[in-house]
């Protein structure tokens, strides 16, 4: 796949609203838990996002991703650590993603192993995210290798990084998105949206310097399953911030899984109006199903508005 | 300095448990300073040993010394009558000293009897924070004088984690966030432009990744 022929960057500039989820890779040797997991997505999504062990060892991304084209999803997007792995490995498995056809790389600094994957762990962070972007940008538009060697064929994907709504003070955030995109980010994806209103603030900052224009912004929703989930994603804090007001309407719940669909998805639907925003992430956990239910509760199924990238 | 932390008697009993004729032996720079590993301390240890050791039935005898430095060849000449008289050595310096002792008597076991830690600063009443990796290529200039390498948990070089507080670090919430602080002075010091530019990968063959580095300087050798 080269720039010209990258579906998804095709889909991204088209103006229209993508609509993408993530795969959370299987705990085991398990090949039929990706099958099953990509039977029960909505097969009209723009793209899968395969996490890299964000919470636990899971099976790689790398295979993950590659079994998900093989159930014939088209734009599958992996994200890579700097955390596990060091420039070496990182290179050669953007090289290996390429030539499988992944049209973007998500690059993120992982979650620290002391949260919940593996304390005793030593991490790799060789290059941080923004030299990890920054490497990549230089693949794909001068087809130069970390160590200065040229690449005999240049990869075509995307690359994506993280966005941080909540980051304060607003100054050191802006400087870091700009930094981000000065690397070569094409799209940032951001944390998990809970506050909205937060989440304004940053957009309307984003605007003010123009730099929703110089990279496409996506956030996340992420359904919650129940009190338990809630309470550790706010005590660990790495989707993002959760707001009290959040917790007490799961707590309230008869259902509070559907409860966690029906917030995300008024989520989604409130971020949608924004003009700014160019698509919805959905964080669905182990559980696919909640994909196409945010969907349809959102109404951000096909037939997006139009929007000018 | 160097900053290090007692083993626990346990430990220390269990790692000299085949001997009866021990020599502890002190240092008095960094880890005298930092109440680990000096005369006192050197003190107050072989006494738990020899009374652990007593209540075990099985007695063993300590001499005591602490040097001026451990990983300076110039005092461990001071040691050479002591360590004759002994089975083995504790040393109770950072792990340079005890290596240091350890080559100056190859025909005697010598063990360590601290956990060094790292390159840190006092901050208060016996606290020490860790500030430094020792990687070989200084790149405070970049960063205010904080040290990314060293005290941002995800070794960030260029901006703030998601996890990022004004308050603290998302891994550890008694420490704050470098890169909140490198943001905060460079501000107070009129650099903040310093934080547009991306930090390029660092070289770390210069760093410990290379294996163990050695220090020539020619214009001062003999
Ligand atoms: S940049 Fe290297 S030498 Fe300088 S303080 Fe940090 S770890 Fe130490
Ligand atoms: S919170 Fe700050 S210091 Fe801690 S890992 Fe994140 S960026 Fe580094």
């Amino acid at each position: 796949m080269t720039s010209e022929t990258n579906n998804f960057a095709r889909v991204l500039n088209s103006g229209r609203l993508v609509v993408t989820a993530e795969c959370l890779p299987p705990r085991g040797a398990d090949a039929v838990f990706v099958k099953d997991f990509s039977k029960k997505l909505p097969a009209n999504l723009d793209a899968v996002v395969v996490a890299d062990n964000p919470d636990a060892v899971r099976s790689s991304s790398f295979s993950t991703a590659s079994l998900l084209k093989r159930q014939g999803r088209r734009n599958v997007i992996m994200a890579m650590t700097t955390r596990d792995r060091n420039r070496i490995a990182l290179m050669s498995d953007a090289l290996g993603a390429a030539a499988l056809d992944i049209p973007a790389i998500l690059c993120v600094a992982g979650n620290h192993q002391s949260i919940s994957i593996c304390p005793q762990a030593a991490a790799a962070n060789d290059l941080d995210p923004v030299q990890l972007i920054h490497a990549l940008k230089d693949m794909i538009l001068h087809g130069a290798g970390l160590g200065g060697d040229k690449l005999t064929k240049k990869p075509g994907f995307l690359v994506g990084a993280v966005a941080q709504p909540y980051l304060r003070p607003m100054e050191l955030n802006l400087l870091y998105i700009r930094k981000k995109i000065s690397a070569g980010a094409d799209f940032l994806l951001t944390q998990a949206v809970f506050d909205f209103e937060g989440f304004e603030l940053w957009m309307e900052a984003l605007r003010e310097s123009g730099l929703d224009k110089r990279a496409a912004v996506i956030p996340c929703v992420m359904p919650i399953a129940d009190l338990e989930k809630a309470r550790e994603l706010k005590r660990t804090g790495i989707y993002g911030p959760i707001p009290d007001a959040v917790l007490a309407r799961i707590d309230g719940a008869a259902d509070a899984a559907a409860e966690g669909v029906a917030i995300a998805s008024e989520m989604a639907a409130k971020l949608k109006s924004m003009p700014e925003v160019r698509g919805i992430h959905i964080l669905s956990g182990d559980v696919p199903e909640i994909v196409a239910a945010v969907i349809e509760q959102a109404g951000i199924g096909a037939g997006n508005p139009v929007r000018v990238p | 300095m160097i900053v290090a932390s007692p083993k626990s008697i346990t430990e220390l009993k269990d790692i000299i448990s085949a001997h009866r004729k021990v020599l502890f032996v002190g240092c008095g720079t960094c880890v005298s300073v930092c109440l680990a590993g000096g005369e006192r301390e050197v003190g107050i240890t072989s006494y738990a040993v020899r009374m652990a050791r007593k209540l075990d039935r099985n007695p063993i005898e300590i001499s005591q010394i602490t040097i001026e430095r451990q990983c300076d060849n110039e005092f461990l000449k001071e040691l050479a009558e002591p360590v004759s008289k002994v089975e083995a050595v504790v040393s109770f310096a950072c792990g340079a000293g005890v290596q240091a002792i350890a080559e100056r008597f190859p025909e005697k076991p010598v063990y360590a009897g601290l956990n060094t830690q790292f390159l840190g600063v006092l901050e208060e009443q016996a606290v020490w924070n860790e500030k430094c990796l020792g990687c070989g290529d200084c790149v405070l200039a970049h960063f205010g004088g904080i040290c990314p390498v060293t005290r941002c948990a995800k070794r960030l070089l260029n901006g703030p984690c998601g996890g990022s507080t004004e308050d603290h670090c998302e891994v550890n919430p008694d420490r704050p966030c470098a890169w909140q602080l490198i943001y905060k002075r460079l501000k107070a010091i009129g650099q903040l432009d310093r934080l547009e530019e991306i930090v390029m990968p660092k070289d770390w063959s210069t760093a410990w990744y290379g294996g163990a580095r050695k220090v020539v300087r020619k214009e001062h050798q003999v």
